[in-house]
Protein backbone atom coordinates (compact mmCIF):
# COMPACT_ATOMS: atom_id res chain seq x y z
CA UNK A 1 0.00 0.00 0.00
CA UNK A 2 2.86 2.29 1.06
CA UNK A 3 4.61 1.35 -2.13
CA UNK A 4 1.63 2.34 -4.03
CA UNK A 5 1.00 5.68 -2.45
CA UNK A 6 4.74 6.45 -3.24
CA UNK A 7 3.95 5.87 -6.76
CA UNK A 8 1.31 7.55 -7.17
CA UNK A 9 3.10 10.86 -5.27
CA UNK A 10 5.92 10.28 -7.69
CA UNK A 11 3.90 10.35 -10.58
CA UNK A 12 2.01 12.90 -9.71
CA UNK A 13 5.29 15.41 -9.36
CA UNK A 14 6.69 13.86 -12.23
CA UNK A 15 3.51 14.91 -14.37
CA UNK A 16 3.04 18.40 -12.87
CA UNK A 17 6.75 19.09 -13.53
CA UNK A 18 6.19 17.94 -17.46
CA UNK A 19 3.25 20.46 -17.38
CA UNK A 20 5.07 22.97 -15.39
CA UNK A 21 8.05 22.54 -18.53
CA UNK A 22 5.55 22.46 -21.21
CA UNK A 23 3.17 25.19 -20.24
CA UNK A 24 6.47 28.10 -19.80
CA UNK A 25 5.34 30.52 -21.22
CA UNK A 26 7.43 31.32 -24.85
CA UNK A 27 9.41 34.30 -24.85
CA UNK A 28 9.65 35.60 -28.06
CA UNK A 29 13.00 34.94 -29.59
CA UNK A 30 12.42 36.09 -32.96
CA UNK A 31 11.30 39.72 -32.08
CA UNK A 32 14.43 39.76 -29.94
CA UNK A 33 16.50 38.18 -32.57
CA UNK A 34 14.87 41.67 -35.14
CA UNK A 35 15.50 44.29 -32.11
CA UNK A 36 19.48 42.66 -32.13
CA UNK A 37 20.58 42.25 -35.23
CA UNK A 38 21.08 44.36 -37.85
CA UNK A 39 19.36 42.63 -40.41
CA UNK A 40 18.23 45.59 -43.29
CA UNK A 41 19.76 48.00 -40.75
CA UNK A 42 23.20 47.63 -41.73
CA UNK A 43 23.63 51.29 -43.13
CA UNK A 44 22.31 52.69 -39.60
CA UNK A 45 24.02 55.19 -38.15
CA UNK A 46 25.11 55.53 -34.24
CA UNK A 47 26.19 58.48 -32.32
CA UNK A 48 26.06 59.41 -28.24
CA UNK A 49 25.58 62.58 -26.81
CA UNK A 50 27.00 63.48 -23.17
CA UNK A 51 24.21 65.88 -21.73
CA UNK A 52 24.65 67.71 -18.49
CA UNK A 53 28.23 67.85 -19.34
CA UNK A 54 30.57 68.83 -16.81
CA UNK A 55 28.52 68.67 -14.13
CA UNK A 56 27.75 65.70 -11.65
CA UNK A 57 24.81 64.58 -13.71
CA UNK A 58 27.23 63.76 -16.54
CA UNK A 59 25.49 61.19 -18.74
CA UNK A 60 25.00 59.25 -22.23
CA UNK A 61 22.24 59.32 -24.58
CA UNK A 62 22.94 56.95 -27.63
CA UNK A 63 20.96 57.25 -30.83
CA UNK A 64 20.96 55.09 -33.34
CA UNK A 65 19.10 55.96 -36.71
CA UNK A 66 17.68 53.41 -38.99
CA UNK A 67 18.20 53.83 -42.95
CA UNK A 68 14.61 54.31 -43.73
CA UNK A 69 11.95 56.85 -42.64
CA UNK A 70 9.86 56.47 -38.77
CA UNK A 71 9.19 57.64 -35.74
CA UNK A 72 11.82 58.43 -32.87
CA UNK A 73 11.38 56.72 -30.03
CA UNK A 74 13.08 57.04 -26.24
CA UNK A 75 13.91 54.64 -23.83
CA UNK A 76 14.79 55.67 -20.26
CA UNK A 77 16.59 53.56 -17.48
CA UNK A 78 17.75 54.69 -14.08
CA UNK A 79 15.38 57.48 -13.51
CA UNK A 80 15.50 55.78 -10.03
CA UNK A 81 19.03 54.52 -9.80
CA UNK A 82 17.83 51.17 -7.86
CA UNK A 83 15.89 49.42 -10.70
CA UNK A 84 18.62 47.59 -12.08
CA UNK A 85 16.29 45.93 -14.20
CA UNK A 86 15.68 49.21 -16.29
CA UNK A 87 19.00 49.99 -16.50
CA UNK A 88 20.15 46.89 -17.72
CA UNK A 89 17.32 46.53 -20.01
CA UNK A 90 18.04 50.00 -21.35
CA UNK A 91 21.88 49.27 -21.66
CA UNK A 92 20.63 46.56 -23.95
CA UNK A 93 18.48 48.72 -26.02
CA UNK A 94 21.41 50.98 -26.98
CA UNK A 95 22.89 47.89 -29.22
CA UNK A 96 19.56 47.15 -31.13
CA UNK A 97 18.97 47.79 -34.44
CA UNK A 98 15.65 49.65 -35.45
CA UNK A 99 14.34 48.71 -39.04
CA UNK A 100 12.85 52.59 -39.22
CA UNK A 101 13.10 56.01 -37.47
CA UNK A 102 15.35 56.62 -34.85
CA UNK A 103 16.26 55.06 -31.45
CA UNK A 104 17.39 57.14 -28.69
CA UNK A 105 18.25 55.93 -25.50
CA UNK A 106 19.41 57.20 -21.74
CA UNK A 107 20.04 53.95 -19.83
CA UNK A 108 21.33 56.17 -16.72
CA UNK A 109 19.01 59.05 -16.27
CA UNK A 110 19.89 59.98 -12.77
CA UNK A 111 23.40 58.80 -13.01
CA UNK A 112 24.44 59.96 -9.54
CA UNK A 113 21.35 57.93 -7.92
CA UNK A 114 22.50 54.95 -10.86
CA UNK A 115 26.32 55.15 -9.38
CA UNK A 116 25.08 54.70 -5.44
CA UNK A 117 22.59 52.56 -6.13
CA UNK A 118 19.62 54.49 -4.66
CA UNK A 119 16.44 55.82 -5.75
CA UNK A 120 16.90 58.96 -5.18
CA UNK A 121 19.76 61.26 -6.12
CA UNK A 122 20.90 64.51 -4.17
CA UNK A 123 17.80 66.57 -5.74
CA UNK A 124 15.22 64.15 -4.24
CA UNK A 125 13.36 61.72 -6.62
CA UNK A 126 13.56 62.96 -10.45
CA UNK A 127 10.56 61.40 -11.48
CA UNK A 128 8.84 64.26 -9.28
CA UNK A 129 10.80 66.73 -10.57
CA UNK A 130 8.23 67.30 -14.00
CA UNK A 131 5.35 69.29 -12.59
CA UNK A 132 2.52 70.46 -15.12
CA UNK A 133 2.44 74.12 -15.71
CA UNK A 134 6.04 74.51 -14.95
CA UNK A 135 9.57 73.91 -15.65
CA UNK A 136 11.01 71.17 -14.79
CA UNK A 137 12.27 72.04 -10.63
CA UNK A 138 15.84 70.47 -10.57
CA UNK A 139 19.28 70.98 -12.31
CA UNK A 140 19.11 67.40 -13.53
CA UNK A 141 15.11 67.52 -14.80
CA UNK A 142 15.94 70.73 -17.20
CA UNK A 143 18.97 69.06 -18.59
CA UNK A 144 16.97 65.71 -19.39
CA UNK A 145 14.15 67.71 -20.39
CA UNK A 146 16.20 69.96 -22.66
CA UNK A 147 17.67 66.29 -24.59
CA UNK A 148 14.21 65.25 -24.79
CA UNK A 149 13.04 68.34 -26.67
CA UNK A 150 15.90 68.12 -29.20
CA UNK A 151 14.51 65.18 -30.20
CA UNK A 152 11.39 65.53 -30.12
CA UNK A 153 10.13 61.93 -29.30
CA UNK A 154 6.83 60.51 -30.70
CA UNK A 155 6.91 57.70 -28.31
CA UNK A 156 8.30 57.42 -24.81
CA UNK A 157 9.04 54.10 -22.89
CA UNK A 158 10.49 54.61 -19.36
CA UNK A 159 11.87 51.60 -17.63
CA UNK A 160 11.01 50.71 -13.73
CA UNK A 161 10.92 48.10 -11.01
CA UNK A 162 8.18 48.16 -8.23
CA UNK A 163 8.08 45.84 -5.00
CA UNK A 164 4.96 44.59 -5.34
CA UNK A 165 1.78 44.25 -7.54
CA UNK A 166 -0.25 46.78 -8.79
CA UNK A 167 -3.94 45.95 -7.83
CA UNK A 168 -2.42 43.20 -5.32
CA UNK A 169 -0.26 45.18 -3.04
CA UNK A 170 -2.05 48.26 -2.71
CA UNK A 171 1.19 50.96 -2.45
CA UNK A 172 2.86 49.05 -5.36
CA UNK A 173 3.01 49.51 -9.15
CA UNK A 174 4.38 46.23 -10.51
CA UNK A 175 3.48 44.57 -13.15
CA UNK A 176 1.87 47.13 -15.21
CA UNK A 177 2.28 49.20 -18.26
CA UNK A 178 1.24 52.82 -17.55
CA UNK A 179 0.09 54.52 -20.90
CA UNK A 180 -1.07 57.63 -22.47
CA UNK A 181 -4.72 57.08 -24.22
CA UNK A 182 -3.32 56.87 -27.90
CA UNK A 183 -1.13 54.10 -27.30
CA UNK A 184 -0.89 50.19 -27.29
CA UNK A 185 -1.09 49.74 -24.01
CA UNK A 186 -3.46 47.22 -23.72
CA UNK A 187 -1.78 45.21 -26.77
CA UNK A 188 1.39 45.56 -25.02
CA UNK A 189 0.10 43.80 -21.71
CA UNK A 190 -1.79 41.14 -23.47
CA UNK A 191 1.32 40.19 -25.36
CA UNK A 192 3.45 39.87 -22.19
CA UNK A 193 0.78 37.75 -20.62
CA UNK A 194 0.82 35.73 -23.54
CA UNK A 195 4.76 35.41 -24.22
CA UNK A 196 6.10 35.96 -20.67
CA UNK A 197 3.54 35.05 -17.31
CA UNK A 198 2.92 31.54 -17.09
CA UNK A 199 -0.46 30.52 -16.68
CA UNK A 200 0.08 29.41 -12.71
CA UNK A 201 1.13 32.94 -11.38
CA UNK A 202 -2.31 34.52 -12.30
CA UNK A 203 -1.40 37.37 -10.11
CA UNK A 204 1.73 38.68 -11.34
CA UNK A 205 -0.40 39.16 -14.80
CA UNK A 206 0.19 42.40 -16.44
CA UNK A 207 -2.39 44.86 -16.18
CA UNK A 208 -2.38 47.98 -18.65
CA UNK A 209 -3.30 51.46 -16.79
CA UNK A 210 -4.22 54.49 -18.71
CA UNK A 211 -2.45 57.46 -17.01
CA UNK A 212 -3.34 61.26 -17.48
CA UNK A 213 -0.93 63.93 -18.38
CA UNK A 214 -1.47 65.96 -15.52
CA UNK A 215 1.10 64.56 -13.29
CA UNK A 216 4.83 65.41 -12.66
CA UNK A 217 6.69 62.45 -13.93
CA UNK A 218 8.70 62.21 -17.19
CA UNK A 219 6.76 60.30 -19.49
CA UNK A 220 3.80 62.45 -18.17
CA UNK A 221 5.64 65.74 -19.44
CA UNK A 222 6.31 64.07 -22.81
CA UNK A 223 2.87 63.20 -23.05
CA UNK A 224 1.59 66.34 -22.26
CA UNK A 225 4.16 69.11 -23.74
CA UNK A 226 4.94 67.09 -26.84
CA UNK A 227 1.97 64.83 -27.62
CA UNK A 228 3.91 62.22 -27.24
CA UNK A 229 2.63 58.95 -26.81
CA UNK A 230 3.87 57.44 -23.36
CA UNK A 231 4.07 54.31 -21.63
CA UNK A 232 5.92 53.49 -17.97
CA UNK A 233 6.22 50.33 -17.53
CA UNK A 234 6.76 48.60 -14.17
CA UNK A 235 7.73 44.87 -13.52
CA UNK A 236 7.93 43.81 -9.90
CA UNK A 237 10.83 41.63 -8.13
CA UNK A 238 8.13 40.09 -5.65
CA UNK A 239 8.90 36.53 -6.60
CA UNK A 240 10.69 36.88 -10.14
CA UNK A 241 14.04 36.94 -9.91
CA UNK A 242 16.78 39.20 -11.70
CA UNK A 243 16.76 37.41 -14.85
CA UNK A 244 12.96 37.24 -15.73
CA UNK A 245 12.18 40.92 -14.29
CA UNK A 246 14.90 41.80 -16.97
CA UNK A 247 13.06 39.36 -19.20
CA UNK A 248 9.59 40.62 -19.05
CA UNK A 249 11.18 44.04 -19.40
CA UNK A 250 13.03 43.44 -22.58
CA UNK A 251 10.37 41.98 -23.71
CA UNK A 252 8.32 44.77 -23.28
CA UNK A 253 10.94 47.25 -24.96
CA UNK A 254 11.30 45.08 -28.11
CA UNK A 255 7.34 45.03 -28.21
CA UNK A 256 6.72 48.56 -27.90
CA UNK A 257 9.27 49.84 -30.36
CA UNK A 258 7.74 46.54 -33.24
CA UNK A 259 4.20 47.98 -31.93
CA UNK A 260 5.04 52.00 -33.44
CA UNK A 261 6.96 50.30 -36.48
CA UNK A 262 10.52 50.79 -35.66
CA UNK A 263 10.85 46.97 -35.55
CA UNK A 264 9.72 44.84 -38.41
CA UNK A 265 8.08 41.35 -37.59
CA UNK A 266 6.27 39.02 -39.37
CA UNK A 267 3.20 38.75 -36.91
CA UNK A 268 3.36 41.86 -34.53
CA UNK B 1 0.40 13.44 23.67
CA UNK B 2 -2.96 12.06 22.77
CA UNK B 3 -2.55 9.82 19.71
CA UNK B 4 -5.11 12.19 17.58
CA UNK B 5 -3.22 15.09 18.01
CA UNK B 6 -0.11 13.61 17.71
CA UNK B 7 -1.36 12.20 14.23
CA UNK B 8 -2.77 15.66 13.05
CA UNK B 9 0.21 17.40 13.87
CA UNK B 10 2.81 14.78 12.02
CA UNK B 11 0.81 12.40 10.20
CA UNK B 12 2.08 11.22 6.31
CA UNK B 13 -1.01 13.94 5.17
CA UNK B 14 -0.34 16.56 7.26
CA UNK B 15 3.51 15.94 6.13
CA UNK B 16 2.69 15.56 2.16
CA UNK B 17 -0.39 18.39 2.63
CA UNK B 18 2.68 21.01 4.02
CA UNK B 19 5.49 20.21 1.54
CA UNK B 20 3.09 20.50 -1.54
CA UNK B 21 2.33 23.94 -0.13
CA UNK B 22 5.91 24.92 0.82
CA UNK B 23 8.54 23.01 -1.37
CA UNK B 24 7.27 23.96 -5.01
CA UNK B 25 7.22 27.70 -3.85
CA UNK B 26 10.14 28.02 -2.06
CA UNK B 27 11.99 25.92 -5.73
CA UNK B 28 10.21 28.38 -7.64
CA UNK B 29 11.39 31.40 -4.97
CA UNK B 30 14.71 30.60 -6.05
CA UNK B 31 14.38 30.89 -9.04
CA UNK B 32 11.45 31.62 -11.37
CA UNK B 33 12.12 29.54 -14.20
CA UNK B 34 11.93 26.57 -11.67
CA UNK B 35 8.03 27.42 -10.77
CA UNK B 36 5.70 24.78 -12.27
CA UNK B 37 1.88 24.36 -11.62
CA UNK B 38 2.56 22.41 -8.56
CA UNK B 39 3.42 26.04 -6.73
CA UNK B 40 -0.19 27.11 -7.34
CA UNK B 41 -1.27 26.38 -4.39
CA UNK B 42 1.40 27.89 -2.23
CA UNK B 43 1.73 30.64 -4.91
CA UNK B 44 -2.15 32.05 -3.88
CA UNK B 45 -1.55 31.54 -0.80
CA UNK B 46 1.28 33.52 0.00
CA UNK B 47 0.37 36.11 -2.78
CA UNK B 48 -3.26 36.52 -0.99
CA UNK B 49 -1.51 36.54 2.16
CA UNK B 50 0.88 39.80 1.31
CA UNK B 51 -2.01 41.27 -0.55
CA UNK B 52 -3.84 41.24 2.95
CA UNK B 53 -1.03 41.86 5.03
CA UNK B 54 0.12 44.66 2.92
CA UNK B 55 -3.58 46.10 3.13
CA UNK B 56 -3.25 46.19 7.08
CA UNK B 57 0.44 47.28 7.22
CA UNK B 58 2.03 48.76 4.15
CA UNK B 59 5.40 49.28 5.60
CA UNK B 60 6.36 45.41 6.78
CA UNK B 61 8.42 44.46 3.79
CA UNK B 62 7.04 41.73 1.67
CA UNK B 63 9.32 39.09 2.63
CA UNK B 64 8.64 38.96 5.53
CA UNK B 65 5.80 37.29 4.80
CA UNK B 66 7.29 34.02 4.48
CA UNK B 67 7.16 33.68 8.29
CA UNK B 68 3.35 33.52 8.97
CA UNK B 69 2.57 31.83 5.19
CA UNK B 70 5.14 28.85 7.05
CA UNK B 71 3.02 28.90 10.23
CA UNK B 72 -0.39 29.09 8.17
CA UNK B 73 0.82 26.01 5.85
CA UNK B 74 1.05 24.23 8.59
CA UNK B 75 -1.95 24.97 10.29
CA UNK B 76 -3.83 24.27 7.04
CA UNK B 77 -1.97 20.72 6.67
CA UNK B 78 -2.87 19.81 9.69
CA UNK B 79 -6.63 20.54 9.53
CA UNK B 80 -6.12 18.61 6.07
CA UNK B 81 -4.42 15.58 7.99
CA UNK B 82 -7.39 15.76 10.65
CA UNK B 83 -10.28 15.37 8.46
CA UNK B 84 -8.39 12.42 6.44
CA UNK B 85 -7.77 10.83 9.75
CA UNK B 86 -11.79 11.65 10.69
CA UNK B 87 -13.22 10.82 7.06
CA UNK B 88 -10.97 7.47 7.83
CA UNK B 89 -12.44 6.94 10.66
Amino acid sequence: MRRRQMLIASGTVVAATATGVMSQPSGDNALLTVAREPGSATESSTATETILSGTVHETTVFERDAPRDGPTAMIFGGVHGDERTGIEVARDTTEWYPDAGTLVVVPETNRIAVDENTREGPEGDLNRHFPAGKEPVSDLARGIWDAVERYDPDVVLDLHRSLGIAGVHQQYVGQAVYHSSDSYGDELASYLNDVAVPWYMPLHRISARRTHSGGPLLFQKAIRDLDATGYLFETTDFMLDRDTRNEHTRLAAAKTLALHGLLEVGNN
Amino acid sequence: MNESIRRALASPITIATYGVLVVPLAIGWFETALLTPLALPGYLIYVLGTAIGNAISPGLKLKFYWIPFLVGCYAIAVVVGTIYDVLRG
